[in-house]
């Protein structure tokens, strides 16, 4: 972490930085913020920026305050309104207004822009509340390795209605973890009074989960700055999570253009405003100030002018090849929750930074389906067993991640990776290519997915089609013929993104083993995370495709077709499911002519739609239309039943994808 | 009234669907005390001990070793005062007698999934299906490639037609019908190029090459078995190869492989007989009216099978030494009755066990052989079918076989055969012949027990020849009494006995009656 960059005076004058005491400090910049965000909104007027920008004018001691308090390697979680946070921390005008203005020298190459910054060790993103649980898991990171240092997280009062703030406040407190959660209370959610929206007290709320909560106002930055000291230190000195609420007015709009709150009651707010009132007790002073800071935007903003615009990079290829076939020795004969049970304790043994949370994961109980089993006993303190809150785990982990730890989330079950959908969808998918790859997210997320053990319409689904796709994200499915200790071995060894790993809940209690249908073997690529091919040495009448729990469903099936039916089929079974390296089933669809895709998820655009027509594309491209045939199943268009008839009756079965398979070849 | 408890794998984990069981902590037999523990399983989850649910005397049905199913039973305590008084007894003189109980404290029980109740330590391990297959698999390298070739149901039977099986193909190798016509030169050989790209699908640059089919495939097809080309697989020179048995000289002889099946059922066959000094009694019982009474019991759909099953089972209870096993001057005495009935119904014979036969009425006994036959007709029956027999029936009758001498099987001392033969005016007679082991005992006992077989079987007949009779008997009688020493249910609790449920004599049999010892 670099120390906050020193403010360039040499062009001014009448002031230099070491003529200022720590009071002129933060009027300095209380000032630089409150020009910077004026220029902004005339270049938004003049049609020089992207998108919208949201100003904290009027609420600029809220960062500076802080600011005043922290020391080098604290840390800042912001939110969409940012820049005061950004610029009373690092006084980095020139990075901050080429990143709002788009242009590659930005602090995140200008990929980000107003809402999503990191540098200097502040962080952003532009979702309500998601970034509190991260703030949670950064905060975790500062106590287990000890640093004291702190976090701190902004939030709005809009914030309030977010179920996140609740998971995290609810950690925070229970683990005691080194973060201040700050409330810029300025009475609006974007243009809806909170009269309309929020119930009961906002303190209170942080006291129902037993965290001291402080209380202050912009309109008096002395006073907050010293309740600040005292909250802070608190935070630092008890390593103990503080909550502040302070009460600020919001100058502007908030975003261009949506402001519709009474002309008299903004005057009001203006006549409360430190810096108005700064400017007209203290007028010398106050033109040198703003002045100075505006030399100082304009400097940006002309320097910003110059350079390029944001790119792209270099997109990571679409991988299409075949790395050489081989065979893999499965040791012993053991079951797959054992492997897998074995992989994260070694990796826990040999790497410091693992710590894995989840609901009901520690021992004796050891998860659901008894995965970490003893490790909460061999490795206390790392092994933690969480509230029920998907969203704090998965966020917690981003934090982790965030500070260079190998956290592995558990998800109780698949079904519930939704709770959690806006920290992998929004946060750990986004952060490494929005910050323009200044950090990696390398958080594994494992969760047991699909059906046959009758848990109902809620605990048996196969949802990772709603997770494939991500870009800068990796999909894996474990199955039995290809050891998962490997998977997870290589998996720790090379993780630079995140990482979801899914576990068919069926498959728990199998025996890793190669053992196939007779007269077939299985055999994988040479690849971190390869694709499994069930082969014969017969030329395949049909290409079947699966991953993980439907691997065996294929396996029933083509013993059937081979015996019944005497149709030679071949399965390849990729581990890695997004991003998918197409080579194996095109090399093997180009043997066979018949493509046959089968999943436990619904297929309505799923995996299978999506092989389908990459196959197609490959096969068709350069070529006059192909004579591939293709088809594809997946679990029938209703919930899944609790009774086992209705619940296997779902599924895509051995019987199903016989006479699937059976139907493309034109035999049925 | 005190019944017996079944002992059954929980649930405990979600993942499982079958336990290991690591240990048992006193020896089958042994009387053990509620909650006491009984053995050590292992789940995924991890090691937990199973407690015995009652007090009383702890059979096992299931070895240290075993993988065995959740929810399935690995033991039975048999309350105090039941008829397993006998069963202790058998137990620990079968012990103390061949000393494995006197050292140790637990009895040694083979980790193997199929093996004799009570094990010998110079026992050989019976290999079962499934370890066979993994042997060979080993023998053979990790590649499947090397594994003999499969043959879909239908290229077996063209195959046999022509004189192959699946020798005559590639080790891993698929064979399908249109493969077998072509090798028996019915159908042209496969232009070479489409059948290299097959092979070169599985070469791809990394030596996987399915070497069989590789060079066969570049090869000329090879003509059936009758001509055999030089150095093909199918038909090897009696020279080339090393034996055991040597054929006569001077008379060619062409090696074929057994299947697997065949070379198991021999082996066992061939250790019982080395094993043994196999003797035999025959004797006849006519029986007109048995199939009529089995009949309107339904009892049929198994033959005469779960009738001699139940009456021979409880027999063997009186005849101890035909449920044992000799070994070098000591007698092994079994401590439960699991017969082994013979079922060949064109896939094999194979010999499933009745668990515990003696303890059974004939409809669970019919039950056990629907399953066993639903599940071999499925070729679904697993090595938990074939656990630990201990005397084995073969019924014959059936298939119009009078008589036949058959053979013991390994580790067994006795085995039941069972002819038929009905006459002309329609009546039936049965020949049931005890082969049994010279070692254990002597004709005189082994006539003593097919005659009181014969009687209790013609106790059926005569059931159905004059019902009222027999069946109405204790019908008047308000307490249940012995229907063999008349010794009432209230005096048989004095001194610690009990009645059971009787079929032959109907009513009711006393602990002491049904243990032989009147």
């Amino acid at each position: 972490m670099t120390s906050r960059p020193q403010l360039q005076t040499t062009t001014t004058a009448s002031l230099t930085y070491e003529d200022l005491s720590p009071d002129a400090v933060s009027w300095l910049h209380a000032f630089l913020i409150r020009s910077f965000e004026e220029r902004l909104l005339k270049l938004f007027s003049e049609g020089k920026l992207f998108g919208t920008v949201h100003t904290c004018i009027g609420q600029e001691f809220t960062g500076v305050a802080l600011a005043s308090q922290l020391i080098e390697g604290d840390l800042i979680a912001s939110n969409h309104r940012c820049h005061g946070h950004y610029l009373a921390r690092t006084s980095d005008v020139d990075g901050l207004m080429a990143e709002v203005m788009g242009r590659l020298t930005g602090i995140c190459g200008g990929r980000g822009g107003s809402q999503h910054i990191c540098a200097h060790g502040v962080f952003s993103n532009g979702v309500q509340g998601g970034m509190t649980p991260v703030s949670a898991g950064m905060a975790l990171a500062q106590k287990l390795n000890e640093t004291g240092n702190i976090v701190v997280a902004f939030i709005g009062d809009g914030t309030l209605g977010e179920g996140t703030l609740y998971e995290t406040l609810n950690v925070i407190s229970k683990w005691n973890l080194p973060l201040m959660i700050i409330l810029e209370n300025n009475l609006y959610a974007q243009s809806t009074s909170q009269t309309l929206t929020l119930a009961g007290d906002i303190c209170a709320r942080a006291e129902a989960f037993g965290i001291t909560s402080y209380h202050g106002t912009t309109a008096n930055p002395r006073q907050l700055q010293s309740t600040m000291a005292r909250a802070v230190s608190q935070v630092r000195d008890e390593v103990r999570p503080a909550f502040f609420r302070i009460d600020t007015s919001r100058l502007m709009a908030h975003s261009k253009g949506d402001d519709d709150r009474p002309k008299d009651e903004l005057a009001a707010y203006w006549a409360m405003d430190p810096i108005t009132r700064f400017t007209a007790q203290f007028p010398e002073e106050a033109a040198a100030l703003k002045a100075h800071t505006e030399e100082l935007v304009t400097r940006a903003v002309e320097a910003a002018s110059k350079a390029p615009f944001a790119n792209n990079g270099v997109d990571e290829k679409s991988v299409q090849t075949t790395p050489p076939w081989q065979q893999t020795s499965i040791e012993g004969k053991e079951r797959m929750v054992t492997r897998i049970y074995q992989a994260l304790k070694e990796h826990m043994t040999e790497d410091q930074r693992c710590f894995i949370l989840g609901e009901d994961i520690e021992g004796p109980y050891g998860g659901a389906f008894k995965v970490t089993k003893d490790l909460s006993l061999t490795f206390p303190g790392r092994v933690r067993n969480t509230p029920i809150s998907e969203a704090a785990i998965i966020g917690i982990g981003n934090g982790l991640a965030l500070m260079g730890m190998h956290p592995v989330c558990e998800i109780m079950f698949g079904d519930f990776l939704t709770l959690a959908a806006d920290q992998i969808i929004n946060h750990a998918s986004k952060f490494r290519w929005m910050y323009n790859d200044q950090v990696t997210v390398p958080v594994v997320i494992r969760t047991p997915m699909g059906g046959r053990r009758g848990y109902g319409a809620t605990h048996s689904q196969s949802l990772e089609k709603h997770f494939l796709g991500l870009p800068g994200t990796r999909v894996l499915a474990l199955h039995p013929r290809y050891d998962p200790h490997l998977v997870y071995q290589r998996l720790f060894a090379t993780i630079d993104r995140p990482t979801i790993v899914i576990e068919n809940k069926t498959m728990y209690g199998e025996y890793v083993t190669h053992e196939t249908v007779a007269g077939f073997w299985a055999e994988h690529t040479r690849e971190d995370f390869p694709t499994t091919r069930i082969r014969s040495s017969a030329k395949p009448d049909v290409t079947v495709v699966c991953y993980g729990g439907c691997l065996h469903e294929a396996e029933k099936a083509i013993d059937r077709l081979f015996e019944e039916h005497e149709l030679v089929a071949e399965i390849l079974c990729p581990i890695q499911i997004y991003p998918l390296n197409l080579g194996p089933i095109l090399d093997s669809v180009k043997q066979s002519g018949r493509l046959f895709v089968v999943e436990e998820g619904q297929a309505f655009c799923g995996f299978g739609a999506e092989v389908v027509s990459a196959v197609h594309d490959a096969v068709s491209a350069g070529s006059s239309g192909s004579a591939l045939s293709s088809a594809r199943l997946g679990a029938k268009p209703h919930p899944l039943a609790s009774s086992k008839a209705a619940e296997q009756d779902s599924l895509p079965g051995a019987d199903s994808i016989l006479a699937g398979i059976l139907e493309l070849v034109g035999h049925g | 009234m005190a019944e017996i408890v079944f002992v059954n794998i929980p649930q405990e984990t979600v993942n499982d669907e079958s336990v290991r069981i690591l240990s048992w902590k006193v020896p089958s037999g042994s009387a053990v005390e509620k909650d006491q523990q009984l053995c050590e399983v292992e789940t995924s989850k991890a090691v937990m001990d199973i407690e015995a649910p009652i007090a009383g005397t702890a059979i096992y049905t299931a070895a240290a070793g075993d993988e065995v199913a959740v929810g399935s039973t690995i033991c039975q305590i048999v309350p105090a005062g039941m008829v397993a008084v006998d069963f202790a007894t058998i137990g620990q003189a079968a012990l103390s007698s061949n000393g494995s109980a006197s050292s140790a404290g637990t009895p040694e029980i083979a980790p193997v999934a199929t093996r004799a109740p009570l094990p010998l330590a110079e026992d050989p391990v019976v290999p079962v299906a499934a370890s066979a297959a993994a042997e060979e698999y080993i023998a053979n390298g990790a590649g499947g490639d090397q594994r003999p070739a499969r043959l879909t149901a239908l290229a077996l039977k063209v195959a046999v037609e022509f004189g192959l099986d699946k020798d005559s193909f590639p080790r891993g190798s698929l064979v399908r019908r249109d493969d077998v016509l072509r090798k028996a030169g019915k159908l042209p050989p496969l232009d070479g190029g489409s059948r290299n790209r097959a092979v070169r699908n599985g070469a791809a640059g990394n030596g996987l090459t399915a070497n069989g089919a590789g060079s066969e495939a570049a090869a000329p097809i090879a003509s059936p078995v009758s001509s055999p080309a030089p150095g093909a697989k199918a038909a090897r020179s009696a020279e080339n190869e090393p034996v055991e048995n040597a054929p006569v000289t001077g008379a060619g002889v062409d090696w074929t492989d057994l299947p697997r099946r065949k070379i198991f059922e021999g082996r066992v066959l061939a250790q019982g007989h080395a094993r043994t000094v196999q003797s035999s009694v025959t004797t006849s019982v006519r029986a007109p009216r048995l199939r009529l009474r089995l009949e309107k019991q339904g009892l049929t759909s198994v033959g005469l099978g779960a009738l001699v099953i139940f009456e021979a089972a409880r027999l063997l209870r009186k005849y101890p030494e035909f449920n044992a096993i000799y070994d070098r001057g000591r007698i092994g005495q079994y401590r439960d009755v699991n017969v082994g009935w013979a079922i060949d119904g064109g896939q094999g014979l194979m010999v499933p066990v009745v668990p515990q036969a003696d303890r059974k009425t004939p409809y669970e006994i019919v039950d056990i052989m629907h399953g066993q036959i639903d599940r071999y007709i499925d070729s679904a029956l697993s090595p938990a079918d074939f656990l630990g027999g201990t005397f084995t029936i073969s019924d014959l009758s059936s298939d119009g076989i009078t008589h036949f001498h058959p053979l013991i099987s390994q580790g067994q001392a006795a085995i039941l055969g069972v002819g038929g033969e009905v006459d002309a005016s329609g009546d039936e007679t049965l020949y049931l012949t005890l082969a049994f082991d010279h070692q254990l005992t002597e004709g005189k006992k082994a006539g003593q027990f097919v005659r009181e077989l014969v009687a209790r079987l013609e106790a059926h007949a005569a059931l159905e020849a004059a019902p009222v009779a027999l069946v109405a008997a204790p019908q008047p009688v308000a307490e249940p009494y012995c229907a063999l020493c008349q010794r009432s249910g209230s005096a048989l609790l004095k001194i610690k006995e009990m009645l059971v449920r009787s079929e032959v004599p109907a009513g009711f049999v006393c602990s002491v009656c049904l243990a032989g010892q009147s």
